[in-house]
C-alpha cells in the first residue's frame, strides 16, 4: 500500500530548505525538496523511517505511522568539531586543527552593527585586544598577543585569500567567517608577515539555496554622560583667577574681570584709543569682517559659562542598509550584496558615508574545474576632514591639539558661542587662551572633504588534476584612490589670528597585488589515517603614488571657488612616489594524521623582500606543530561527558617586515624645497635647492623573526554543552628592529632599522563556550574570552644600555622604552601628596618650588635634591587581562544577548588634565581647580594650591596624571522577536526579525578621562594616553532583518 | 627574474656617487649653510639666534608668553634645572653636530668631485671650513667640554672612540683661520661667507679664550680693511633704529647673518622659524606668540644721568611701567633712545605701528610689562620680509644678523681694555654712542616720548677697571636682546653673581623666578645631552663624560 507522505523541511528561522536529502531508512528511495523547502515521497509501510538531512544540519529521523504530512524543523548541526575551518590557504576541520586559532563567532557578532572589522573583534576572540575611538567610521585598533615590534604592530589581513592592511574598507555584513591565526602552527605559512598574528576573512559565498535578504538598522549615537567633563562657569572662573593672584601673592589683575563681571566683550578693539572699549562697547563700531582681522571689532554679550561640549557635540544618527542576495546550483553560485552606511559624527558638521558593492561568484563548468571571483568595491566620503578615514587614526579619528574634544577644554566659559549678530565669538581679547572655539572650527571645517574608491578582491581557478590532487591560482588585488583637500580660513576673531587663508588637496592612487600559485595534495590512507601536503609561491607588489598642493591668499571663502588655480600667492605643489615593495615567496605544508588520534603538521616558508639588501634577503620560516586527540585514547572513550580532548604544541619561527621602509638598504641623498635649500643669493625669493644626505642604509638589516611556542588544549563536554581552549604562549621576538640610534655626533640622517633588539610576550588565552536548554523554550549560549599577556622589552639598542624617551602633548618625557620594562612604561615624578606644614616644607629634600600647599615629590634616591635622578616608572599601560563574555538566551521568538567586555589592571596617562587641572594654558578648568586645590582647609586635595605663578606643577611628568584604566562596559545589549512563521507567510516573506539594541550601554571605570577605552592607541612606543580621542558614543539602534 | 623582480632602489632621490661632482658639491654646500638654521631639527631655538640660550638664560629677558607655554622646553632653563634629557638641550645639540656633518659632507665631496676647477675647489672648502669652525664654536661655549668632529669621522666605530676631554680651541682656530686665509674679499653670492667674515669669528674665538693681543691684531685689519661682499666697507647704520630693517639686511653694519627667505610657497620653510614665537601676541604685530619680553633690569640700564650710563646703580630706581602704575606710564625721565627700539613700551609708538598696547602681551602676571622690539618687523615690511603663517605666527623672511659692526667694535674695545690702550677703547665706544645720539627719538604727538640723552664718554679713560665696566656696559645696552649676553656674562665670569642678583631682584615681581638659582661651576654651561653619552659607550663605558654638576 504506497502511499505519498508530503510535508515541508525548515530551519531554524522557519525558512524552507531547498535540496535537503528525505530517504526512507534501510531503502534507495530517496527524494529531495524543492526550493521552497517542500517533499513528496512515497512510503509503502507504516513502520517506515524518514530520514530528513542537510548539509550543516543534524540528521533527523522520523518514524511515519499513518502520517500523510511530515513536517520537520532540522537542528543546525551543533557538532562544531565537524566544521571546516579557513586557516588561510587551506581548511580543516576544527577537531583537527592544532594550531591556535581562534574562530570568531561571526553570528553574534555581526549582530551588533560595527562600521568596520576592527570594531567587531573586540573582546570576541582571545588573545586579541582592541582599542577603538567614537569616530564615525572610525578604525579600531587590534593586537594579537601583545607586541611582537617596537613599529607596527597590526596583524596580517586576509580577505579572500587577498593581503591587506586595510580592512577597514571591508564591509563587515559581507563578512562569512573570521578566524584568527595566533600561533605560529597556524600563521607561519604567512611567513614574513605574520609574526603579528593573521586575521582571516571570508566573504559570504552563494549556495545552492536563492536567498534575498534585507538586513537594516537606524540607530542614534549620543556621548554618555560620564564623558563630559565638569568644568568651571564664568562666576567660577572670575573666583579661581582672583584665587590665583591671591596664591602667588600678586595684585589680582585681569583685562576682562579687573571691575568684576562685565555684560559684554569687545574683540579686536583698540585698547588704547577707546581702553574702556574691552568690557564697555561702543555699538556703532561693530564689524564682523571675514577677511580682516585688523577691521573687525566684535561684541559678543559675557556668557555665563559656556559649555563648549555641549556646544559641538550632538545625536548623531548612525544607518546601514544592507540587500543581500545569493544563490546558485552545482554548477555555479553567486553572492552579490549592496550596502549603504551611513554615520553621523557625534561631533557637529562630521559625517562618514560609505557605499559598498560586493559580487562573488563561482563556477564548476566541469568537474576538474572550479573559476570564481570576488570583489568588493567600497566607495567613501567624510567631511569635516580631509584625511583618509579608512586608515587608522585618519581622517575623522582626531587626536591632539586638532581635536574639537581639546578645543573645547581650550576655550574659557566666558566667551559665548556666538555675537550679537549672530557671528561665532572669538578669543582675541586678552587672557581669554589662544585658540578658536571648537564651533567655529567644526562649521569652517564642514567643507573638508575627503573621498576614497576601494578594489579589493580577486579571481581565481582549481584544477583538480588528477583524483586528489589540485592546482589553484589566484590573483588578487587591493588597490586604493583618494582625493581630499581643505580650506584655512582666516580667524580675524582668533587670539594669534590667521591672517591669510589657504587651500590644499591631494590625490593619491597605489595599493598591491598579490599572486599565488598552489599545489594540494589529500591522501586518506584510510578512515584513520590521512596526508596533506601543500606547496605555493606567492608574489607580492605594492607600491603608492601620490601628489598634493596648496596656495594661499583666496579672495573669496566660498567652497564654489576653492580650486589649486584661484589662490593668489605661488602653489607649491609636492609628490612622493613611494619606492616599491616586491615579495617573492616559495611555502608549503605537510599535514599527517595518524589513527585519527596522533595529529603532525608541519611549514616552511622562504621568503624574499625588496626591502633587504641582496645578501639578506631570504627569509626561511619553518614552523611544527603536534596533537594528541586524547580523547580517542581506550582509557577516555569510555567516559562519556568527554566528546572530544586534544593537546597541542606548536613552535615556529615568523617574520617581519612590516616595519622596514622599502628603501632601508640605500643610503641616498635628496632635495628639496622645504629641507635643503638656502638663500644664499640672499633675494628673498626662491632660495636655491641644494643636496643633502637623506637616510642612512643599512643593506645588511635581515628579517626580525620572532619565535614563538604555543601549547593549548581544547575540549567539547556533554555533547557539545562545553567547549573550551586554553592556551599558554611564549613569544619572544630576536633580531627585532629598531631605528639605528645614531651617534650623538652624527648629523641628523634618517636612520635604518637595524636588527639589535629582544621583546618578549608571554601569556594566556582562554574561550569558553556552554549551550543548552533550560526549559522547552529557554535555551541559553554563553561564550567568553580571556586575554592575557606580559610585555617586556629585553633589549632596545646594541649596547643595551640606554633607553627611549618619548613625550607627549607640551609635555616632555612622560614614556621610557628601556631593556627589561614593558613597552611605554609612563615615566616621572612620584608625588607623595601636600605639603601640609612649613616644617613639613623645610624638612624635604630641595625641590625648585616647594611651600606649603605644593606637591611633595619622593625623594627617589635620597639624596636631599629632587630633579632628574628622582624620575621613576609611574605606570604601565598593558592591561593585566581582558576578558570578553557573550550571553545569549532565546525564549520562544524572544532573543536577548548581551555583551560585556572587562579590561582590567592597566594604567592611563591622563593627559587631559593637563589642560583642565593643572592649566596649561589660559582656557577652561575643570571644576577641581577649585574644589580640589589645596588650601588650609581643604588639606586632603590633589591639587596643588592655586598660584598664578606656579610654572613648575604642570611643566613636569608626574604620577598625578597616571590613573587606574580598567573598566568594565557592556557594549552591547539586545532584545529581538522573530515574527511567526505562519504569518509571515501569508505576506510571502520567509522570514523577519526586529530588534532593538543599545551599544556602550554602561561603564563602570574609576577612570576620570571621557573614555578609559584607548588602551592601546596610538604609536606602540607611546601607547595609553589620552591625547583628546573622540569618546565612544552610547548608541540605541533599531534593526529589522528580513528574508525573502 | 627575481633580481630585477626584488631590486628596487628608491625614488625621488639620489646616490652619493651620483652627486660626487661639481653640482653635487656645491648643492651639498648649500645645505652646510642651511646648518646655521638649525632647521633641520625643526625646533624653535636652535639657531645662533640663541633668544633662548644667549637672552632668557642671563639678564637681558624673560621667557615670556605664558607660564607653561613650551614649559617643558624652556621653563628649567630659565630657572637653570635643566636635566640633560630635556628636549630643548638634545635639539641644539643636534643642530649643532647636523652642521657640522653637513660642512664634512662638502669636504668629502669636494675631495672626489673631479670636475671642481681648483679655485672653486679652494673657496668651496674654506667655506666648508669656515662654518664647520662656526658650529664648534657654538657648541664650545653652549656645552664647554665638546669633541670635535672632522671629515675623517665616518664610522660607527671612529664616532664613538671621539672623547670630549680636550679643549677644542685649536681645531676651532684652525678651521676659522683657515677661512681667514683662503676666502675671497667678496664672494658674488650676497649669503657666502668672504674673508672678513671669517676673520671676524677667528678674532671673536681668540677673545673667548683671553688672546687679546691676538684678536687685536685681526680685528684691527677687519676695522682697517674689510668689506660686505658687496665690497662695502663696513661701517655704522647711521640711524640706530635701521640696524634691523629689511634693506639693511646685507647692509655696511653687517659683518654676517643667516639668510632667510619668505614667500617661496613653501610656507615658511625657509624664513626665521624662531622669530615666529618671539613675535608680540594677540593683535601686536606679528600675532603669536609673546615670547622673549625684556627684562626691567634691562631697561633700568636705559637710565642715563647727564647722558652717561649709571654704571653701578642702574637697577636701584625702575623705569616705570603700566603693571607697577597703571594710572602714570610710560616713564618720561631721562633716557638713552636705544631703549625704545631695543624694547617695546606700552603707550609708546612701536616702529610703524602706532601706540604698543596692553593687548600685545599674552600674560601680563607671567611675563611682564615689556616688549620685545628689535627683531620684529615694521608694518611697512609685510610682503617681501614676512607674511601671514597658517597658525596665526608670522613667517619672517629678514635675515638673522650673526655679528654686526657694532659688536665687532665693541669686542675689539675690550681687546684695547685689557692690552692697554684705553684711548682706543674709548674711541670705540663713543662710535657706537655717537650713532645712537644721532638717532631720532620716539616721537608722539609732535613731541619726544621721553627725555631721550646720550653723550659720549667725554673724560679720557684713565682707569682700566672703569674702562672695562664702561665697555661692557655699552655692549650690554648696544647689543641687548640679539642673544649675546649670557655669552658674554660667562667669558667675563660673572654669570654667576650677575645671574643671582637678577634673580633676586626680579623674582619678586616674577615669581615664577623665585627659588631658581644660577651655581657656579655648573649653570656656565647645558649638560651634554644624555642620548649623547650613552651612545658613546664602548664596553659599557661613556668615552663623552658628563660635564660637571649634572
Amino acid at each position: 500500500q504506497e502511499r505519498k507522505v508530503t510535508g515541508r523541511i525548515l530551519d531554524g528561522s522557519n525558512s524552507g530548505i531547498p535540496g535537503a536529502t528525505i530517504l526512507v531508512k534501510g531503502t534507495q528511495i530517496g527524494s529531495n525538496t524543492d526550493e521552497n523547502g517542500n517533499y513528496s515521497i512515497n512510503v509503502n509501510s507504516e513502520s517506515s523511517i524518514l530520514v530528513f538531512s542537510f548539509v550543516g544540519f543534524q540528521t533527523q529521523e522520523v518514524p511515519i505511522g499513518n502520517q500523510s504530512i511530515v513536517n520537520v524543523t532540522l537542528v543546525e548541526d551543533v557538532n562544531a568539531l565537524e566544521e571546516v575551518i579557513v586557516t588561510g590557504y587551506t581548511s580543516e576541520k576544527k577537531k583537527d586543527i592544532i594550531g591556535s586559532v581562534s574562530v570568531v563567532n561571526t553570528k553574534t557578532t555581526l549582530q551588533q552593527p560595527s562600521s568596520n572589522l576592527g570594531n567587531m573583534l573586540q573582546g570576541r576572540a582571545s588573545g586579541v585586544t582592541v582599542s577603538g575611538t567614537g569616530a564615525p567610521g572610525g578604525a579600531a585598533k587590534v593586537r594579537i598577543r601583545g607586541f611582537t615590534s617596537f613599529g607596527n604592530n597590526d596583524p596580517l589581513y586576509i580577505i579572500d585569500g587577498v593581503p591587506t592592511d586595510n580592512a577597514n574598507a571591508l564591509n563587515p555584513q559581507d563578512v562569512e567567517s573570521i578566524q584568527v591565526l595566533k600561533d605560529p602552527v597556524s600563521a607561519s605559512i604567512y611567513g614574513s608577515r605574520a609574526a603579528n598574528g593573521v586575521i582571516v576573512v571570508t566573504t559570504r559565498q552563494g549556495g545552492t539555496k536563492t536567498e534575498i535578504s534585507y538586513d537594516g538598522y537606524y540607530g542614534i549615537q549620543a556621548l554618555p554622560k560620564r564623558a563630559y567633563p565638569s568644568m568651571i562657569n564664568t562666576q567660577q572662573y572670575y573666583e579661581y583667577l582672583q584665587k590665583a593672584a591671591e596664591g602667588a601673592g600678586i595684585p589680582f589683575k585681569s583685562n576682562v574681570f579687573q571691575n568684576g563681571i562685565p555684560k559684554y566683550l569687545v574683540t579686536n578693539m583698540n585698547v588704547n584709543q577707546n581702553p574702556g572699549d574691552a568690557t564697555n562697547p561702543n555699538f556703532d563700531k561693530y564689524n564682523y569682517d571675514p577677511y580682516s582681522y585688523d577691521k573687525t571689532y566684535q561684541i559678543a554679550e559675557l556668557s555665563q559659562g559656556t559649555d563648549w561640549f555641549h556646544e559641538i557635540t550632538r545625536n548623531a544618527p548612525v544607518q546601514s542598509h544592507q540587500v543581500t542576495a545569493t544563490g546558485g546550483s552545482e554548477k555555479g553560485s553567486y553572492a552579490l550584496g549592496v550596502n549603504y552606511f551611513g554615520s553621523d559624527g557625534i561631533f557637529k558638521e562630521t559625517n562618514f558615508n560609505r557605499v559598498t558593492v560586493r559580487a562573488n561568484t563561482r563556477f564548476k563548468p566541469k568537474k576538474w574545474l572550479t573559476v570564481g571571483q570576488n570583489l568588493q568595491v567600497a566607495f567613501a566620503r567624510s567631511s569635516g576632514s580631509s584625511g583618509n578615514p579608512l586608515d587608522l587614526g585618519g581622517g575623522l579619528d582626531f587626536a591632539g591639539e586638532g581635536s574639537p574634544w581639546y578645543n573645547s577644554y581650550r576655550v574659557p566659559p566666558f566667551i559665548p558661542v556666538r555675537d550679537i549678530q549672530g557671528n561665532f565669538a572669538g578669543t582675541s581679547l586678552g587672557e581669554a587662551g589662544s585658540n578658536l572655539t571648537s564651533p567655529v572650527v567644526l562649521a569652517r571645517n564642514k567643507d573638508n572633504k575627503f573621498s576614497g574608491l576601494t578594489l579589493l578582491g580577486n579571481i581565481y581557478a582549481q584544477i583538480e588534476v588528477i583524483k586528489n590532487v589540485t592546482l589553484s591560482s589566484s590573483f588578487g588585488i587591493d588597490q586604493r584612490f583618494g582625493n581630499g583637500y581643505n580650506f584655512n580660513f582666516i580667524t580675524p576673531e582668533k587670539a594669534e589670528p590667521i591672517r591669510n587663508n589657504a587651500f590644499s588637496e591631494f590625490f593619491f592612487r597605489g595599493g598591491s597585488w598579490t599572486w599565488t600559485n598552489s599545489l594540494q595534495y589529500k591522501l586518506e590512507i584510510n578512515e584513520n589515517n590521512s596526508l596533506k601536503l601543500f606547496a605555493a609561491t606567492e608574489s607580492i607588489f605594492d607600491q603608492f603614488r601620490s601628489i598634493s598642493g596648496n596656495r594661499t591668499d583666496y579672495d573669496f571663502n566660498d567652497p564654489s571657488f576653492w580650486s589649486l588655480n584661484t589662490g593668489k600667492n605661488l602653489p607649491q605643489n609636492n609628490g612622493s612616489p613611494s619606492t616599491p615593495r616586491t615579495l617573492y615567496s616559495i611555502f608549503g605544508k605537510v599535514e599527517y594524521q595518524l589513527n585519527n588520534r596522533y595529529l603532525f603538521s608541519g611549514t616552511l616558508r622562504r621568503d624574499a623582500s625588496s626591502v633587504f639588501g641582496p645578501e639578506s634577503r631570504v627569509g626561511i620560516f619553518p614552523a611544527v606543530g603536534l596533537g594528541w586527540r586524547i580523547s580517542e585514547e581506550g582509557f577516555l572513550k569510555s567516559i562519556s561527558a568527554i566528546n572530544d580532548l586534544k593537546i597541542r604544541a606548536g613552535w615556529g619561527q615568523l617574520g617581519s617586515q612590516r616595519n622596514v621602509g622599502s628603501s632601508n638598504a640605500y643610503s641616498f641623498y635628496g632635495a628639496t624645497l622645504t629641507g635643503t635649500a638656502y638663500d644664499i643669493n640672499g633675494t628673498n625669493g626662491l632660495p636655491v635647492i641644494g643636496y643633502r644626505p637623506t637616510v642612512i642604509g643599512n643593506p645588511s638589516t635581515k628579517w626580525e623573526a620572532a619565535e614563538m611556542v604555543n601549547v593549548g588544549i581544547d575540549g567539547s563536554l556533554w555533547g557539545g554543552r562545553l567547549d573550551f581552549s586554553v592556551e599558554y604562549f611564549n613569544n619572544t621576538t630576536k633580531d627585532l628592529l629598531v631605528g639605528r640610534q645614531p651617534n650623538g655626533l652624527e648629523p641628523t640622517v634618517g636612520q635604518p632599522q637595524i636588527n639589535v633588539g629582544t621583546m618578549s610576550n608571554k601569556g594566556v588565552d582562554a574561550q569558553l563556550s556552554t549551550k543548552g536548554k533550560i526549559t522547552k523554550d529557554l535555551s541559553f549560549d554563553i561564550g567568553l574570552t580571556f586575554t592575557h599577556y606580559v610585555n617586556e622589552a629585553i633589549k632596545i639598542d646594541a649596547d643595551g644600555s640606554s633607553a627611549l624617551l618619548f613625550g607627549a602633548g607640551r609635555l616632555g618625557n612622560i614614556q621610557k622604552v628601556e631593556g627589561g620594562r614593558p613597552l611605554a612604561s609612563f615615566w616621572g615624578w612620584q608625588v607623595d601628596g601636600i605639603f601640609q606644614t612649613q616644617a613639613e616644607v623645610d624638612a624635604h629634600a630641595a625641590m625648585s618650588y616647594k611651600r606649603v600647599g605644593s606637591w611633595k615629590l619622593r625623594d627617589i634616591n635620597n639624596d636631599g635634591t629632587i630633579n632628574g635622578d628622582d624620575q621613576t616608572y609611574i605606570g604601565n599601560p598593558i592591561p593585566k587581562f581582558q576578558m570578553g563574555t557573550d550571553i545569549s538566551l532565546k525564549f520562544k521568538d524572544f532573543d536577548f544577548q548581551t555583551f560585556l567586555f572587562w579590561n582590567y589592571g592597566n594604567d592611563l596617562y591622563n593627559y587631559t588634565k593637563w589642560s583642565t587641572h593643572l592649566r596649561g594654558f589660559v582656557g577652561g578648568y575643570s571644576t577641581d581647580v577649585l574644589t580640589d586645590s589645596w588650601t588650609p582647609t581643604n588639606t586632603g586635595a590633589s591639587l596643588p594650591i592655586l598660584n598664578a605663578n606656579d610654572t613648575y606643577s604642570g611643566a613636569i611628568s608626574t604620577s598625578f596624571y597616571v590613573e587606574d584604566g580598567s573598566f568594565l562596559r557592556a557594549r552591547q545589549m539586545q532584545i529581538g522577536y522573530t515574527l511567526p512563521a505562519g504569518l509571515l507567510k501569508k505576506i510571502g516573506v520567509g522570514r523577519a526579525r526586529i530588534y532593538l539594541q543599545g551599544q556602550n550601554v554602561f561603564t563602570i571605570t574609576k577612570y576620570s578621562g571621557p573614555d578609559p577605552d584607548i588602551g592601546i592607541l596610538g604609536n606602540e612606543l607611546q601607547m595609553g594616553v589620552d591625547q583628546f580621542r573622540t569618546p565612544a558614543p552610547r548608541t540605541i539602534i533599531f534593526g529589522v532583518n528580513l528574508g525573502l | 627574474c627575481k633580481d630585477s623582480y626584488l631590486d628596487r632602489p628608491p625614488l625621488g632621490s639620489i646616490s652619493e656617487t651620483a652627486i660626487s661632482n661639481a653640482n653635487g658639491v656645491n648643492g651639498a654646500l648649500i645645505v652646510a649653510y642651511r646648518g646655521l638654521t638649525g632647521k633641520s631639527i625643526g625646533a624653535w631655538y636652535t639657531s645662533p639666534n640663541n633668544w633662548l640660550w644667549g637672552g632668557i638664560r642671563s639678564d637681558d629677558s624673560y621667557k615670556g608668553s605664558e607660564s607653561l607655554d613650551q614649559a617643558t622646553e624652556i621653563n628649567p632653563v630659565e630657572r637653570f634645572e635643566v636635566l640633560p634629557s630635556g628636549p630643548s638641550v638634545s635639539n641644539k645639540w643636534k643642530a649643532l653636530y647636523d652642521g657640522i656633518g653637513m660642512a664634512n659632507t662638502v669636504l668629502r665631496l669636494a675631495e672626489k668631485a673631479e670636475d671642481l676647477t681648483e679655485q672653486n675647489k679652494a673657496r668651496i672648502i674654506a667655506e666648508a671650513r669656515f662654518l664647520r669652525g662656526f658650529q664648534h664654536f657654538e657648541a664650545k661655549r653652549v656645552y664647554n667640554n665638546v669633541p670635535y668632529v672632522d671629515e675623517t669621522i665616518e664610522t660607527t666605530e671612529q664616532y664613538k672612540s671621539l672623547k670630549n676631554d680636550q679643549s677644542i680651541w685649536p681645531q676651532i682656530e684652525a678651521d676659522l683661520k683657515f677661512g681667514y686665509d683662503n676666502l675671497p674679499v667678496t664672494q658674488t653670492e650676497i649669503g657666502r661667507v668672504n674673508k672678513w667674515a671669517a676673520g671676524a669669528y677667528y678674532a671673536k674665538a681668540l677673545l673667548y679664550q683671553s688672546k687679546f693681543t691676538e684678536a687685536k691684531v685681526v680685528f684691527d685689519v677687519i676695522i682697517a680693511s674689510g668689506v660686505n661682499n658687496k665690497g662695502n666697507k663696513f661701517g655704522l647704520v647711521p640711524q640706530f633704529k635701521n640696524v634691523f630693517r629689511g634693506e639693511e639686511e646685507n647692509g655696511v653694519e653687517v659683518v654676517f647673518g643667516i639668510q632667510y627667505t619668505t614667500g617661496d610657497g613653501t610656507g615658511g620653510a625657509n624664513s626665521n622659524t624662531e622669530g615666529e614665537l618671539t613675535n608680540p601676541h594677540n593683535d601686536g604685530p606679528g600675532g603669536c606668540c609673546g615670547f622673549y619680553q625684556p627684562s626691567q633690569s634691562l631697561v633700568n640700564a636705559y637710565r642715563t644721568s647727564g647722558g652717561l650710563p649709571l654704571l653701578d646703580t642702574y637697577n636701584s630706581v625702575d623705569v616705570k611701567n603700566q603693571e607697577s602704575n597703571p594710572k602714570d606710564f610710560p616713564d618720561r625721565g631721562e633716557l638713552d633712545p636705544r631703549l625704545d627700539y631695543t624694547v617695546g613700551r606700552v603707550g609708546v609708538p612701536y616702529k610703524d605701528f602706532g601706540l604698543a598696547k596692553e593687548t600685545w602681551i599674552r600674560q601680563l602676571a607671567n611675563g611682564g610689562p615689556w616688549l620685545p622690539n628689535k627683531h620684529i618687523q615694521w608694518k611697512d615690511e609685510v610682503g617681501t620680509y614676512y607674511i601671514a603663517g597658517s597658525w596665526g605666527q608670522t613667517q619672517l623672511g629678514k635675515n638673522q644678523l650673526l655679528m654686526r659692526y657694532a659688536d665687532l667694535l665693541l669686542m675689539a674695545a675690550e681687546c684695547e681694555v685689557e692690552v692697554g690702550s684705553l684711548a682706543k677703547a674709548q674711541e670705540y665706544v663713543n662710535r657706537i654712542r655717537s650713532r645712537a645720539a644721532g638717532s631720532t627719538v620716539v616721537m608722539d604727538g609732535g613731541k619726544p616720548v621721553a627725555n631721550y640723552k646720550i653723550v659720549n664718554y667725554t673724560a679720557a679713560w684713565s682707569d682700566k677697571v672703569m674702562a672695562r665696566k664702561a665697555v661692557r656696559f655699552e655692549r650690554y645696552i648696544e647689543l641687548a636682546m640679539e642673544g649675546h649676553r649670557f655669552f658674554d656674562l660667562v667669558r667675563w665670569g660673572v654669570a654667576d653673581t650677575q645671574r643671582n642678583s637678577f634673580i633676586q631682584k626680579e623674582s619678586k615681581i616674577r615669581t615664577h623666578l623665585a627659588g631658581s638659582q644660577f651655581r657656579k661651576g655648573k649653570d656656565e654651561y647645558l649638560p651634554i645631552p644624555e642620548f649623547v653619552v650613552n651612545q658613546s659607550k664602548v664596553d659599557g663605558q661613556p668615552n663623552i663624560k658628563q660635564n660637571p654638576g649634572y
